[in-house]
């Protein structure tokens, strides 16, 4: 057990797919409140690093503490209700029934009655989904089903809400959006955002966390991150070892 | 018991599990495909062989015909059918189910629901100190040469490699030119002609009836999935688990128990290897 | 990229004229005993047995997701056990009873094992394919004098002929007529339709729906998605069972074939034909396929399996979506536009 302060903390974390090491050896520390930054090449290994956290992918080796309890090995329905929301890279939405129905079904894993109507209606106003509610969510564009899904994560209040790629695709305003709707979020919750647009970053960052090859390569402030040559050499693809 | 009967009956257990799966196997491997019309593959081999049995043909020659009959039967099946059903698992699975029902129905239908038989003039011989059938023994053969055959095509042939590959990579294997239809087409009719031999192979022992597929075909969809995806390390490994438990339920108890226990026994092994036995392995076959 | 096979306006509260279709339906059923002759009322009640049946598998499998070929095991034990519970105890109400409740408990614990051990979808169905194959085989073979419950003898092959009508509460020497049982049977399928189709108002109705979209979202979400698929696994084997237990009040006999793949083939061909986007769509498919069943008159066991693969093969092929959409289907954008201005 972590008597820690961290409320996600990794040790020793790995996933091994064959022979491949998709995570390897990562200790990852995040603090409440924290707003996090997860940057490296496609491939290092981030999206895997979500998956462990939110137990959909089993670790091969390692811890993972949720609030000073290990979670390796709890059901993800589990992690879930624990307060940990994920918006993917790829969205996994209900593609065959409507955006309101998404959205209900979101927020009634938490609210009932006029409340979880009531949080539905929020969110879609906040958000600007209100036109594309009863459309269905299969039939949307891949922007629109993003929002969707970032949506579905928001409504319910999450502690900890993991997005993947949340900018991947839009436009400069809605990147501006998102950038404002990951800062107002903050105020409640702990973020990690996996991100590739570092305009974007620049935004919203404090503390970056830089992933290559499956390792942690450097953990520091989004200004010594990017002036950092190690790091523009790992993303211009000059071989550096982690 | 004494101890050569023993290994005698797990080794008859295990080789039957063995023949009556690997068809199955081979083309789950590659297809990802439970071919639920199996056990009515093996049935028409069955009934291949009896006819031919009968129109004179010595019963090593029926056997081969049987199976070459049935390997041709599937690459028709193949491409009439499953061709058209490609990634569509669920409907795949319907589809065959439909065959399967067609096939017992036609027979039923063509030639009466009485089964059939050859005599054979395979008599008994002592082994180790017991007295067994030789055509079991016969069979027992079959059945690893039938592995044997397999892997020497899969490893040491052209074709095999293209097999081989496709069944790890089927994107890759198409980028570098691979013709998937053709490989599927050929490891469905591979897999159909196995699905014949053991049927075959079978009619001198359990005869040959329209129904007969039911009463394997359970024990060859479980060997199959627990196996897992490696045609010839799944189905042997499976067989060699089930064969031995099925062996000794059956003995001691009834048939139909066999068959539960190996239900059960694959229920929780699936709960713990959800992929099969050679579901997390990364290299094989 | 949507699933148009199934309905995503499921959660819309049904339109007043659904419900006008339904007081037709049972004032239907509640005048045709007075107007027709026993022969068609006879046919007819065993449609509304197999609709029952049907309607099982069109839920489980058009709105939880979940594809068994074993909803004739719990038709089977339904049936088998109102014959054994009731000619052993005398009464007929609880054995009806038990004869619901009893296979719903064995289906919770086969469940249990298949869904809670994570099996895949595929493996699910072949598993429930192979238990239906044990099933019957473990049936037939209960020939002989050994094979009793209490005092009734299984008979293997032959089945169980015999088996008393059932008795009305109020009126206990009065077994219940050829109306009667038309009566239960009607509004058996009926109630079962109405609920089912009000279940999908519910929470537990949307979020099963939720889960067959997309399990890992709704698990993502905090959703334990096997303690509905269970759910939803048991309440349709309890309906299966209901209509097995009515179907042996109708005929007075049951026999292994309910437990047969024959029968497994009609329930998957109901709702293939019906499509599973709706629940109505299996009950007349039910009733076409009986008719037309009945139409081609007795033929020999082997045809009838011969037809029913062909008709599978046929509609797996050509009409994946079923016949009733496939032909509904310049009606459907229409009607679904119109929902989606109300939703």
């Amino acid at each position: 057990m972590n008597p820690g302060p961290n409320i996600i903390e990794t040790r020793g974390l790995e996933k091994r797919f064959g022979g491949v090491r998709a995570v390897a050896a990562v200790d990852f520390a995040l603090a409440p409140g924290e707003l996090r930054c997860l940057i490296g090449p496609n491939g290092a290994g981030k999206s895997t690093f979500f998956k462990l956290l939110t137990g959909q992918l089993r670790p091969t080796a390692g811890q993972i503490f949720l609030d000073g309890q290990d979670i390796v090995g709890a059901e993800p329905h589990v992690v879930g209700r624990k307060g940990v929301g994920i918006k993917n890279q790829v969205p996994v939405v209900m593609n065959g029934l409507t955006v309101r129905e998404n959205l209900w079904l979101a927020a009634r894993s938490r609210l009932r009655g006029r409340a979880l109507e009531d949080a539905v209606d929020a969110i879609a106003a906040r958000l600007g989904l209100e036109a594309i509610l009863p459309r269905l969510v299969g039939e949307l564009a891949h922007g629109q089903r993003q929002w969707v899904e970032i949506a579905m994560v928001v409504v319910c209040r999450p502690r900890i809400v993991l997005l993947d790629e949340p900018a991947a695709g839009m436009s400069d305003e809605e990147t501006d959006r998102t950038a404002e709707l990951i800062r107002e979020l903050n105020r409640d919750a702990t973020i990690v955002v996996v991100e590739h647009d570092m305009q974007f970053i620049r935004q919203i960052a404090r503390t970056v966390t830089v992933f290559h090859q499956g390792r942690i390569l450097i953990e520091d402030t989004y200004r010594n991150v990017v002036d950092n040559p190690v790091v523009r050499d790992v993303y211009l693809g000059r071989g550096v070892a982690a | 018991m004494g101890l050569s009967n023993t290994i005698y009956l797990a080794a008859y257990a295990i080789a039957l599990l063995v023949l009556i799966s690997l068809g199955l196997a081979v083309i789950f491997g590659m297809m990802k495909v439970i071919n639920l019309a199996h056990g009515e593959f093996m049935m028409l081999g069955a009934y291949a062989c009896v006819l031919c049995v009968d129109a004179g043909v010595p019963l090593w020659l029926s056997v081969l015909l049987a199976a070459l009959a049935l390997g041709l039967f599937g690459i028709v099946v193949e491409r009439l059918i499953i061709r058209f059903l490609y990634g569509r698992i669920v409907d795949t699975l319907l589809a065959t189910w439909g065959l399967s029902l067609l096939l017992v129905g036609g027979v039923t239908t063509l030639l009466g629901p009485q089964g059939r038989s050859v005599t054979t003039d395979f008599g008994n011989v002592s082994i180790g100190g017991i007295n067994v059938s030789s055509y079991n023994l016969m069979l027992i053969a079959v059945a690893a040469a039938a592995m044997l055959v397999t892997w020497l095509l899969a490893q040491f042939t052209r074709f095999g490699l293209l097999v081989r590959g496709t069944m790890q990579d089927p994107v890759i294997a198409g980028a570098l030119g691979v013709d998937r239809s053709i490989i599927y087409m050929a490891t469905f009719g591979y897999g159909s002609a196995l699905a014949g031999l053991a049927g075959a192979v079978l009619v001198p022992i359990t005869g040959a009836s329209p129904t007969m597929g039911l009463f394997f075909v359970s024990k060859a969809f479980i060997t199959v999935i627990v196996g897992g995806h490696f045609p010839l390390m799944g189905t042997l490994a499976a067989s060699s688990l089930f064969g031995a438990i099925d062996g000794v339920v059956s003995y001691r108890w009834s048939s139909v128990l066999g068959e539960v226990s190996v239900l059960v026994v694959a229920v929780v092994l699936l709960r713990l290897l959800p992929l099969g036995i050679t579901g997390r392995l990364r290299r094989g076959l | 990229m949507s699933h148009q096979e199934f309905a995503s306006d499921a959660a819309v509260p049904p339109s007043r004229w659904w419900w006008l279709f339904v007081a037709i339906l049972a004032a239907g059923i509640a005048l045709t005993p007075s107007y027709t002759d026993a022969a068609l009322q006879l046919d007819v009640s065993v449609i509304f047995v197999f609709a029952l049946l049907a309607l099982s598998m069109g839920f489980l499998w058009g709105y939880a997701g979940i594809l068994s070929f074993g909803q004739t095991i719990f038709f089977g034990l339904g049936g088998y056990g109102y014959a054994v519970l009731a000619m052993n105890a005398g009464t007929t109400l609880w054995p009806l009873v038990a004869a619901v409740v009893l296979p719903m408990l064995f289906s919770a614990v086969l469940g249990y094992f298949i869904i809670y051990g994570r099996i895949s979808d595929i493996y699910l169905s072949v598993i429930t394919l192979v238990v239906t194959l044990i099933f019957e085989k473990s049936i037939r073979s209960t020939s002989g004098p050994d094979y009793v419950i209490g005092s009734v003898r299984l008979n293997g092959q032959n089945g169980i002929p015999g088996i008393p009508a059932l008795q009305l509460p109020w009126d206990a020497a009065a077994p219940l007529s050829f109306d009667g049982v038309f009566y239960l049977a009607g509004a058996a399928a009926l109630l079962a339709y109405v609920g089912l189709r009000l279940l999908l108002l519910t929470p537990f109705g949307r979020i099963l729906v939720g889960i067959r979209e997309s399990e890992k979202r709704m698990e993502l979400l905090g959703f334990d998605a096997r303690a509905y698929k269970l759910g939803a696994f048991v309440l349709a084997a309890g309906i299966a069972a209901l209509s097995g237990a009515l179907y042996a009040i109708w005929g007075n006999f049951v026999s292994p074939e309910m437990f047969g793949l024959n029968q497994a083939a009609q329930v998957v061909i109901w709702v293939i034909v019906g499509g599973r986007s709706t629940l109505i769509g299996p009950i007349v498919a039910t009733g076409l396929v009986q008719y037309l069943s009945g139409w081609l008159g007795t033929v020999g066991v082997g045809q009838v399996t011969l037809v029913l693969g062909a008709v599978l093969l046929v509609f797996v092929l050509v009409f994946p979506k079923g016949l009733l959409p496939t032909l509904g289907g310049l009606r459907w954008p229409r009607r679904r536009s119109r929902e989606r201005r109300r939703g």
